[in-house]
């Protein structure tokens, strides 16, 4: 259900926030980027906060967010109100705001769509989104962004039920799951403030590209372009959503070191953002982005770009209060063997401790640009130059025919029209924009180059999106001057917007608003099955305590209702179920206040099967649903033949 | 207006030169991927790195099917990769 308290807040956390690092910088002076882009900023301020508060074990508490958000606001207004400076912004129609009210159209209807999609069915799609689903519940509930401490954790003492909590960076979970404490329903938090942090990227990419380029129109363009090409970010739930997002604010901020040199202090908080946000894939890719853009600077302007560094290597250390904990408490071992699997193991067994060092350094820098990953393939001319509305739905691929042509012709004719002059100061943008360009498409096309430069492929295309929207625009202007009569210019650009809308933002919006899969959870069941099931748990409240038989408690979190899944006598319970009987049951679910408990064959026979084998599943399942049925313990009250059989528990 | 470039930016000339050459050489270099050989090396490399079981599952032969330019089928010995002719 809806929460109009919670979006109000989502804004209050953010701006307040935004607000409050930028205090003691010098701000646009255009009023509606100065306060959306503290939006922006805000976000980033968010996610590094939230890791600090939890370092110190400070709760984390929607109020105590909304209360470090409001204080600086709220000295600033009680300060004017003092001085009587108390003014209503006085907005007017200047070509600048124009083209932020249609920055805020793009968003609009991004949101629109993205919404759209999400809302269409009731569940969480594929296996990601109830992973983080659990997460968040976990940080809504308990404050906190640590595991639990847990008996029976796997090898290296890391908790497998919060997957994205702990090693994982939380910032994400933290984020919805603070969001969550003021709005009970947790699958419309966690895809409507997913698809609203997507959106809200396309108006900071516009602040920054504005910044970037030096031309209002050209931003214009490449943010219509990035808002329309398929491979940047789809719906779907993940910590990229907001990792990748945050690339926007924080390349602002590099950009305004250059007006007022305290902004080092503004990119250097969102830099650790980006690091606590996605578990270092993401990081270390958008990292290298941001390091090529200082160096290039350095060079192209003569002069070596100091705070851009301090900005950029004090934000991964100031990243340290989440990493430098998860290192103090797996071991730098463990951690590393957590976060590039046996990688370590296979890379050498040599006793020579020298050798040994420089086999896991080599087996580090090989998991860091292993082209491998779930989604990552070769990637043919086909799969870039035509969008396709069948897609993958994490990291959609494909750019479109019309974008294609566009960064076919700006990348030659900047290449052309600039030829040595490009490493000028002049085109800082062009080049920056040029290596940005080779990188990603070079870590897209992992698989099949000979060399990999970046880890998984598959999720580059989200970042190539973004230097070939910029690129795009040269493409534009090349063409539009081509021609020299003003209303021809006009019709190039509407010809080329309606080319881009039919061959990428309609296969973009199709992919974007389909039905999606969901979880392996209803592998081999009736396609409806995961719709009947959120039929039912819509009909009872959010708070309710629900137990499925089988171990699934992420679905009954995702789908918005409440299982401690990360309970230790939950656990342990699960590991000997099937031997237990009706009563036992019966009285651990009484001791744990659930109020309902769902059977489900399929999906019991399915994962029991794992757990005690075939022949005890067997022997012991068909008898525990009798005593079930047969006790009087457990009523039924909702079945759908040859699904799932819910009862209460009495 | 004529401002000289020094050797810092030449060099970041030459490297971006260089790295386009590149670019358009790994490209061209690619294409031997296609096809059914580059269906089979594809598989091939993912059965010596993680097993067969792994690399018949569907997830795997998509992948590899589609980098090679084909589609994938049900046959009756299981998934196979199609080539248009």
């Amino acid at each position: 259900m809806v929460s109009i308290i919670t979006i109000i807040l989502f804004f209050l956390y953010t701006w307040g926030l935004g607000f409050t690092v930028t205090y003691f910088v010098k701000q646009s002076e255009n009023t509606l980027e100065r306060h959306l882009m503290n939006i922006g900023i805000g976000l980033g301020v968010f996610a590094i906060l939230s890791i600090i508060l939890n370092f110190f074990r400070v709760p984390l508490d929607w109020k105590i967010f909304l209360v470090l958000s409001l204080i600086i606001p709220v000295y600033d207004l009680i300060k004017k109100y003092k001085n009587k400076q108390l003014s209503f912004p006085n907005f007017k129609l200047t070509k600048s705001n124009l083209a932020i009210l249609i920055v805020l159209l793009i968003f609009l209807t991004s949101f629109y769509i993205y919404t759209k999609g999400a809302f269409s069915y009731p569940y969480l799609e594929d296996e990601d989104p109830w992973g983080h689903a659990i997460g968040v519940k976990y940080v809504a509930l308990e404050k906190d962004a640590y595991d639990p401490p847990l008996i029976g954790e796997d090898l290296q003492g890391q908790d497998l039920v919060l997957s994205y909590i702990d090693p994982y960076p939380p910032a994400y979970d933290v984020f919805l799951g603070i969001l969550h404490q003021t709005s009970p329903d947790l699958t419309w938090t966690m895809k409507f403030f997913n698809a609203l942090i997507i959106s809200l990227g396309f108006i900071f990419f516009f602040f920054f590209a504005w910044q970037f380029i030096g031309n209002r129109n050209k931003a214009l363009f490449a943010t219509f372009i990035l808002a329309a090409i398929p491979c940047y970010l789809s719906h779907f739930i993940w910590a990229h959503s907001l990792v990748v997002t945050l690339f926007f604010p924080t390349m602002y901020a590099f950009e305004m070191i250059k007006k007022d040199r305290k902004w080092m202090f503004v990119a250097l908080i969102l830099v650790a953002a980006i690091w606590v946000s996605q578990n270092l894939s993401q990081p270390i890719k958008i990292t290298m982005m941001i390091l090529l853009y200082l160096i290039v600077i350095s060079i192209v302007q003569k002069k070596f770009f100091t705070k851009g560094f301090i900005a950029l290597f004090g934000g991964m250390i100031l990243s340290q209060v989440w990493w430098g904990a998860m290192v103090k408490k797996y071991t730098l071992k463990g951690f590393i063997r957590i976060w590039q699997g046996n990688l370590l193991d296979s890379g050498g067994t040599s006793s020579s401790t020298l050798i040994s060092l420089s086999n896991k350094l080599i087996s580090v820098l090989q998991s860091i640009v292993n082209p491998g990953g779930s989604g990552s393939r070769a990637y043919l001319f086909n799969d870039f130059f035509i969008a396709k509305s069948q897609n993958m739905i994490n990291n959609p691929i494909g750019v479109g025919i019309v974008i294609s042509l566009l960064v076919l012709i700006g990348f030659i004719f900047v290449i052309w029209k600039h030829k040595s002059a490009i490493v000028k100061s002049k085109q800082t943008w062009v080049i920056v924009t040029l290596f940005w360009l080779i990188f990603t498409f070079w870590g897209v096309n992992g698989q099949t180059f000979p060399i990999s430069v970046a880890r998984g492929p598959f999720r580059i295309w989200m970042l190539m999106a973004i230097p070939i929207a910029l690129i795009s625009v040269e493409g534009l202007y090349f063409v539009k001057a081509l021609f020299k009569q003003k209303h021809l210019k006009i019709l190039v650009v509407i010809l080329v917007v309606t080319g881009i809308i039919f061959t990428s933002a309609q296969q973009k919006y199709e992919h974007n608003t389909s039905i999606w899969p969901t979880s392996g959870s209803y592998s081999g069941a009736h396609q409806s099955e995961p719709f009947e099931y959120g039929l039912w748990f819509n009909s009872i409240p959010d708070t309710t305590s629900v137990f499925t038989y089988s171990p699934r408690d992420k679905l009954t979190i995702g789908y918005g209702k409440y299982s401690c899944a990360w309970c230790q006598n939950i656990l342990d319970f699960r590991e000997n179920i099937l031997h237990e009987n009706a009563e036992e049951l019966h009285q651990f679910l009484k001791e744990n206040q659930y109020q309902f408990l769902i059977i489900n064959a399929r999906m019991e026979n399915k994962y029991f099967k794992g757990i005690f084998g075939e022949e005890e599943t067997n022997k012991l399942l068909q008898v525990r649903y009798n005593e079930i049925i047969n006790s009087e313990l457990f009523i039924p009250v909702y079945q759908k033949e040859n699904m799932f059989v819910v009862f209460e528990v009495k | 207006m004529n401002e000289k470039i020094n050797l810092w930016q030449k060099g970041l000339l030459i490297a971006l030169y260089g790295l386009i050459i590149l670019m358009v050489i790994f490209s061209i270099g690619a294409t031997k991927n296609l096809g059914e050989d580059g269906y089979n090396n594809c598989i091939q490399k993912k059965c010596d790195k993680k097993g067969e079981d792994f690399c018949h599952k569907f997830r795997e032969i998509n992948n590899c099917c589609l980098g090679a330019g084909g589609n994938v089928a049900q046959s009756n010995s299981g998934l196979i990769c199609i080539f248009d002719k």
